[in-house]
C-alpha cells in the first residue's frame, strides 16, 4: 500500500482549476519529485495534502486514513511535515527555538505535568533538546543556534526550515523548493543530506524543485504537473524524454500547430 | 507615630494596588504571548467582582466559594465565547473584546440585582494584602513553567505565524481559547480580590480607560517575558506617588515616561534593564529552548 495516495484530487479558485483530477501516490522510503512550470499547481497540491486548503473533489489518504476532512494540525500529528516555498520561520525566535517548536508533537506531556515539573515533562524536554541539537548538527547550524532566525542567510533559513520540519519525526517530509536561493555547492550538500535521511531513517520525501539536475539525480520517481493536471509520471530518465514534458517546459502548445 | 501609621497604611495600599495591577497586566499578557490583543480583562474582572460579592452578600457563602464561583463563571464564559471571538484578528479582536467588556458594564449598570449605577455596598472585606501577593507569586511561577514547556513555545509560535504553527501540529484554535480562558480566570480572581478589599464596587470601575491602562502596563514593561508586565504595572503604579511633589504635572510625567520607554526601548523596562546590566543581554526573546537555559550558562 502506498504511504500517500491521491485519488482524483481537484480544487478551483474562482473560475481557475488550480489542481485538476490528480491521481498519484508515493511509497514508503523513497524520494519523489514534483516538478512543473510555474503556476502548474504544485504548491496548491502541497496545501491540499497538508490540509491548509480543502479539495473540492477527490480524496487524499495517508496510510489508508482519509485526510480530506482533517485539520492541518491533525494531519501533522499523523506524521506529515512540510516546509514552505516562501520561508515561514518564527522570526522573533532563535534558530534553536524554531526547531524546538517543530518538535511540539514529540512532547507527550500535559500542561499540568509541566507546571508541577513531573518527571515525564523533564525527560521529554531533555529528549527534545538532544534531538534538536543533533538536528542543528545535521543541517550545519549548530554555531548559529542562539541567533535570531531572521538574521540567517537565505540558504541557512531553508536548512533551518528543514530541521524544524524534521523535529516532528515525520514519516513523510514535504519540501517546497528547498534548494531555491542555494548555490551549487549548497544544493549538492542538501541532496546528499536528503538521500542520507531516506536510506538511514526510512523517511519518505516528496520534493518540489526547479533545479532539474538535482531532481533528476536525486529522485526515485518524478511526477510532472502542468496547468493543474498531471502530465507524466515515472523514473527521471523516462520523464526527461517524455514529449509532453518537453513541450510543457519549452512552452509547447504551438509545436503541434 | 500617627504619621508612621499613616505612611504604612498608604504604603500597604500602594503595594496591594501594584500587585493587583501586575495580575491584570499578566491576564492581558498571556493573550499577547499568542499574538492576540484582547481587552476583555475588564469585563472578566467585573464578572469576578460581582459574582463573589453576590455569593457572599446574598448567598451567605464563604470567601473561598466566592472566589471559586468567580473563577468558574469567568472561565466558562470565556470557553463559550472564545472560539468564535478568536477567529478575529488584530484590531477586530480588540474592538470585539472592548465590546464584550462594555456589554458587561452595561449589564451591571442596568440590572437592579447588581445594584445598577449605585453599585454594590456592604461587601465583606475579606481580602488581605498577602492574598494578592500570594496570588501574584503563584501566577509568576505558573508563567515561569509555561514558558519552559511546549505549551509556552506553542503560544509564541501562534503569535508569530499561525499557519506554520498549525502545520507543526499545534492546535491553534484550542490553545488560543484556553489562553483566553486562563486570562479570564486571572482577571476574574483579581476582580474578586479587589471587590473584597474595598467595601463597595460600581460599574464605573471597569471602564475602557482601565482596560487601556492595563495594556499600557504590559507594553511599558516589555512583552519578552512575564516579568515585563509585572515590572511595568509596579513601576506605573508607583510612578505617580514618586512624583507626587509635581502635583498637577504628574499625568504629563506619566505620559512622557510611557512614550519614552515605548519609543526608545521597544523591549520595554525589561529590555532597558538588560541593556544596563551586562551579561543579561540576549539575542532574541527568552523563550524556552535557548541553549543557555538548559546548561545555566550564557
Amino acid at each position: 500500500m502506498a504511504l500517500l495516495e491521491l485519488e482524483g484530487v481537484g480544487r478551483s479558485f474562482g473560475g481557475v482549476r488550480a489542481v485538476n483530477d490528480i491521481t498519484t501516490g508515493v511509497e514508503e522510503g523513497g524520494l519523489f519529485g514534483l516538478i512543473g512550470p510555474n503556476g502548474a499547481g504544485k504548491t496548491t497540491l502541497f496545501n491540499l495534502i497538508t490540509g491548509l486548503i480543502r479539495p473540492d473533489s477527490g480524496t487524499v489518504s495517508f496510510r489508508g486514513k482519509p485526510l480530506t476532512r482533517r485539520s492541518p494540525e491533525k494531519i501533522a500529528a499523523l506524521g506529515i511535515s512540510r516546509t514552505y516555498q516562501t520561508i515561514r520561520l518564527f522570526e522573533g525566535m532563535t534558530v534553536r527555538q524554531n526547531v524546538m517548536v517543530g518538535g511540539h508533537l514529540g512532547g507527550r506531556y500535559s500542561l499540568l505535568d509541566a507546571i508541577i515539573g513531573r518527571r515525564g515533562f523533564r525527560d521529554a524536554e531533555r529528549d527534545l533538546s538532544d534531538h534538536v541539537d543533533s538536528l542543528l548538527e545535521t543541517v550545519d547550524l549548530s554555531a548559529r543556534s542562539s541567533d535570531p532566525a531572521g538574521t540567517l542567510s537565505y540558504g541557512e533559513q531553508r536548512r533551518l526550515e528543514l530541521a524544524r520540519a524534521l523535529a516532528a519525526r515525520p514519516a513523510l517530509l514535504m519540501l517546497d523548493e528547498p534548494a531555491a536561493g542555494m548555490n551549487g555547492r549548497e544544493a549538492q550538500d542538501l541532496s546528499t543530506l536528503l538521500r542520507k535521511l531516506v536510506t538511514e531513517t526510512g523517511l519518505t520525501i516528496l520534493i518540489i524543485e526547479h533545479n532539474m539536475s538535482m531532481i533528476m539525480k536525486l529522485c526515485d520517481r518524478v511526477i510532472v504537473m502542468n496547468s493543474g493536471e498531471k502530465l507524466a509520471e515515472g523514473d527521471p530518465a523516462a520523464v526527461r524524454n517524455d514529449r509532453k514534458v518537453i513541450e510543457a517546459y519549452l512552452g509547447g502548445g504551438h509545436a503541434d500547430a | 507615630m500617627g504619621d508612621l501609621l499613616q505612611f504604612l497604611a498608604s504604603y500597604n495600599y500602594l503595594a496591594y494596588l501594584a500587585a493587583l495591577n501586575a495580575i491584570l497586566a499578566l491576564s492581558v499578557y498571556i493573550m499577547l504571548m499568542a499574538g492576540q490583543l484582547s481587552l476583555a480583562s475588564m469585563g472578566f474582572m467585573a464578572i469576578g467582582a460581582y459574582t463573589s460579592a453576590l455569593l457572599m452578600i446574598n448567598g451567605g457563602m464563604p470567601f473561598a466559594v466566592g472566589l471559586l464561583g468567580a473563577a468558574a463563571l469567568a472561565g466558562l464564559i470565556a470557553l463559550a465565547i472564545g472560539k468564535p471571538i478568536l477567529r478575529l484578528k488584530g484590531v477586530y479582536l480588540a474592538i470585539t473584546t472592548v465590546g464584550f467588556s462594555e456589554l458587561i458594564r452595561f449589564l451591571a449598570l442596568n440590572w437592579d440585582y447588581l445594584g445598577g449605577a449605585m453599585g454594590l455596598n456592604g461587601i465583606p472585606q475579606t481580602t488581605r494584602t498577602w492574598h494578592v501577593f500570594l496570588y501574584l507569586a503563584i501566577l509568576i511561577f505558573l508563567f515561569h513553567r509555561l514558558d519552559r514547556s511546549r505549551y509556552g513555545r506553542a503560544l509564541r509560535a501562534i503569535g508569530l505565524d499561525e499557519t506554520a504553527a498549525k502545520t507543526m501540529g499545534i492546535p491553534t484554535a484550542r490553545y488560543k481559547t484556553l489562553a483566553f480562558a486562563a486570562s479570564a480566570v486571572m482577571a476574574a480572581l483579581a476582580g474578586s480580590f479587589a471587590a473584597h478589599y474595598s467595601f463597595y464596587i460600581s460599574p464605573g470601575e471597569y471602564n475602557f480607560s482601565q482596560a487601556v491602562l492595563v495594556l499600557i502596563f504590559a507594553v511599558f514593561g516589555g512583552l519578552g517575558t512575564h516579568w515585563g508586565p509585572v515590572l511595568g504595572a509596579i513601576a506605573l503604579t508607583l510612578l505617580p506617588e514618586v512624583f507626587r511633589f509635581l502635583q498637577d504635572w504628574r499625568p504629563i510625567i506619566y505620559g512622557v515616561s510611557v512614550l519614552l520607554v515605548v519609543i526608545f526601548f521597544p523591549g520595554g523596562l525589561v529590555g532597558l534593564f538588560k541593556l544596563m546590566i551586562p551579561g543579561t543581554r540576549r539575542k532574541a526573546s527568552p523563550i524556552a529552548g535557548g541553549k543557555d537555559e538548559r546548561h545555566g550558562t550564557a
